[in-house]
């Protein structure tokens, strides 16, 4: 196992203002690495830059070896993002969002129809294809999301916190589905704002705050940071012993 | 893959009722009220008489400018089945009231030339001024050219006039006019998918997968041309069907309103892929379009506008309703041209500063 994704001194400033500061993570194959932080911390415009949709001010992101941004074309098919919205067409089908997204990596015809219903069957929506997306429930819409996301196979799968405003059970069911993706190969980024759930699924974590890493481990390595007994403390304790108490208002 | 790009955004505009209101069903209803209002207007148009006209020349003989736009208006007013007496001196309010003349014309100095309406024949005034404006104008082109080849001044003077336009039915005239003004209002089906992708952050999950700025421009234009042609194709068969509206040379007029259809389409996305909001781009296209309309002849036919021909001619949307009107009654028209030319300028010069405003965000990673 190597190391899947790289950043490099990753750097953002708006307007002056430094968003993400100097940014070094490495992320290796196999693993499901958690992010967390808290509002404004610097979490989506890392994610965003990963993903080349924010280009970095300094610093460079290298997927495979290589720089993602030289190399994008090549590299994009290998990396699939599910973000925190619901970016998905009411009024188009189940079938039909995940076909529109699917094909924008060079997928078509037969083997296109083959990964919809593969994706579909996968989060559990496959008898629901040709419903129109706008009469989902909200744990069905967050399902269809990943499936939109998932069909061109990629290899290191980005979760926006995927599981915000729904039930216990689709949250469950994501977070197998999340785990299963990770046994069958895939490495997995993962952000969230329920400490549980990073728990649970993450074999690493990572605490940003004012975008930098303040804190990297496993869960048990992070807990130590704060105290020796480690049953003693939860993940959300060690993260706001970490990140402070007050409010972050962004 | 962008054809599938293209097929799901023109399944998300074709579902749209608001698409289907606003391209056939709003159209069909404003031909029947236009036609009906302005039915009469264009009824004195159609008239079984000849327009009777006066004219004076005070120019010197020695005038050339001044000899030769009588003469060829004359000769246009032969050609169009006017009546042009000239009555060398009288008075010309009087002569207007004896001799019940549309209006009387006197030609000035160097080619200038002075119009007396007469105000209980205001439309036949109107077609009169716009006889003379056009030969005057085909006049100064035709000297323009002549001095850019270095021309003799000997050489004889050749002048093509403009036919003198056809009457028009009132149904004919909106039930293309409306058309096209529609058309261009092609910016709003499009609005639910930049709210959409916006609001989702669809566009987002769009970029992440690559996607040029090229293939994301393609990925709108076309499915919203598709849409606005087809329901500008189904709203003209409509108004043949209700109205009888004759659209003269069919192949024609459909590529001009196709044509029309991707200006409209390409100029409406220019403004959204600058101001990236949908109310403001809503807004601004409506006011331009609907300038354009008000000097084209989208609502007051641009025979009878009092708006100077200077900007008529700045408007697309003239050009294109003149051309169109001008097939349906006469078979012809010499602004088929600079309809054509006019829409793949918008199109081009639109499509060229979308895609660049669409870089330069991606570029600042904004």
């Amino acid at each position: 196992m190597g190391t899947i994704l790289k950043t490099k001194d990753l750097t953002k400033k708006y307007d002056g203002r430094v968003v993400v500061d100097n940014l070094n993570l490495t992320i290796e194959e196999g693993e499901v690495f958690g992010l967390l932080g808290p509002n404004g911390a610097g979490k989506s415009t890392t994610m965003n830059m990963i993903c080349g949709i924010v280009k970095p001010t300094l610093g460079s992101v290298e997927f495979h070896g290589k720089d993602f941004d030289k190399h994008r074309k090549e590299l994009i098919v290998e990396l699939g993002y599910i973000p925190q919205e619901l970016a998905i067409h009411g009024n188009l089908k189940a079938w039909e969002n995940v076909e529109l997204f699917t094909s924008l990596y060079g997928i078509g015809g037969a083997e296109l129809k083959k990964r919809i219903d593969e994706s579909l069957e996968y989060v559990g929506l496959l008898e629901k294809k040709n419903d129109y997306a706008k009469t989902f429930s909200g744990g069905m819409k967050r399902r269809l999301n990943i499936a939109c996301a998932i069909g061109h196979h990629p290899d290191l799968l980005i979760f926006d916190e995927p599981t915000v405003g729904i039930d216990p059970q689709s949250r469950n069911f994501i977070l197998e589905k999340i785990r299963e993706s990770n046994k069958n190969g895939a490495t997995i980024i993962y952000t969230s704002h329920y400490m549980e759930e990073v728990e649970a699924i993450c074999s690493r974590i990572a605490i940003m705050d004012n975008g930098k890493v303040i804190a990297t481990g496993t869960s048990e390595e992070l807990k130590k940071m704060v105290v020796e007994d480690t049953s003693s403390i939860t993940l959300e304790e060690v993260f706001l012993t970490l990140t402070g108490k007050k409010l972050r208002d962004y | 893959m962008i054809r599938y790009l293209i097929k799901n955004n023109f399944k998300l505009m074709m579902r749209s009722a608001t698409n289907i209101l606003l391209f056939i069903v709003t159209p069909v209803v404003l031909v029947a009220l236009l036609s009906s209002a302005f039915g009469d207007l264009l009824e004195k148009y159609e008239r079984d008489d000849s327009i009777k006209a006066g004219y004076r020349i005070d120019a010197e003989d020695t005038d050339v400018r001044a000899q030769l736009l009588a003469e060829q208006v004359r000769t246009a007013a032969d050609e169009s089945d006017m009546i042009l007496t000239e009555y060398p001196k009288c008075d010309i309010e009087e002569k207007i009231m004896e001799e019940d003349l549309a209006g009387f014309v006197v030609f000035g100095k160097d080619g200038t030339y002075s119009i007396y309406e007469n105000g209980e024949q205001k439309y036949e005034a109107k077609a009169l001024d716009y006889l003379i404006s056009s030969v005057d104008k085909h006049i100064a082109q035709f000297m323009l050219d002549a001095y850019r080849s270095d021309m003799p001044s000997e050489a004889s003077v050749a002048v093509k006039y403009p036919s003198y336009m056809e009457p028009i039915e009132a149904s004919d005239y909106y039930g293309i006019v409306e058309v096209v003004y529609f058309g261009w209002c092609a910016v709003v089906c499009g609005a639910g998918i930049f709210t959409a992708e916006k609001k989702y952050h669809i566009g987002k999950k769009l970029r992440v997968s690559g996607l040029s700025e090229l293939q994301l421009f393609f990925g709108k234009f076309i499915p919203m041309l598709l849409v606005v042609s087809i329901s500008s194709l189904i709203t003209a068969g409509i108004t043949i069907l209700l109205f009888g509206v004759h659209w003269g040379s069919p192949l024609i007029s459909a590529l001009i309103v196709v044509l029309s259809a991707a200006a409209a389409t390409a100029f409406g996305l220019m403004f959204y892929n600058i101001t990236e909001n949908v109310v403001v781009t809503i807004i601004a296209v409506f006011a331009l379009v609907w300038m354009a309309g008000f000097t084209g002849g989208s609502f007051e036919t641009y025979m009878f506008s009092t708006q100077p021909q200077q900007l008529k001619d700045i408007s697309p949307i003239y050009h294109i309703n003149r051309a169109l009107t001008e097939l349906s009654c006469m078979g012809h028209s010499d602004y088929t041209r600079s309809a054509v030319i006019y829409c793949i300028i918008i199109m081009f010069v639109s499509a060229c500063v979308s895609i660049m405003a669409g870089y330069i965000r991606g570029r600042k990673g904004k």
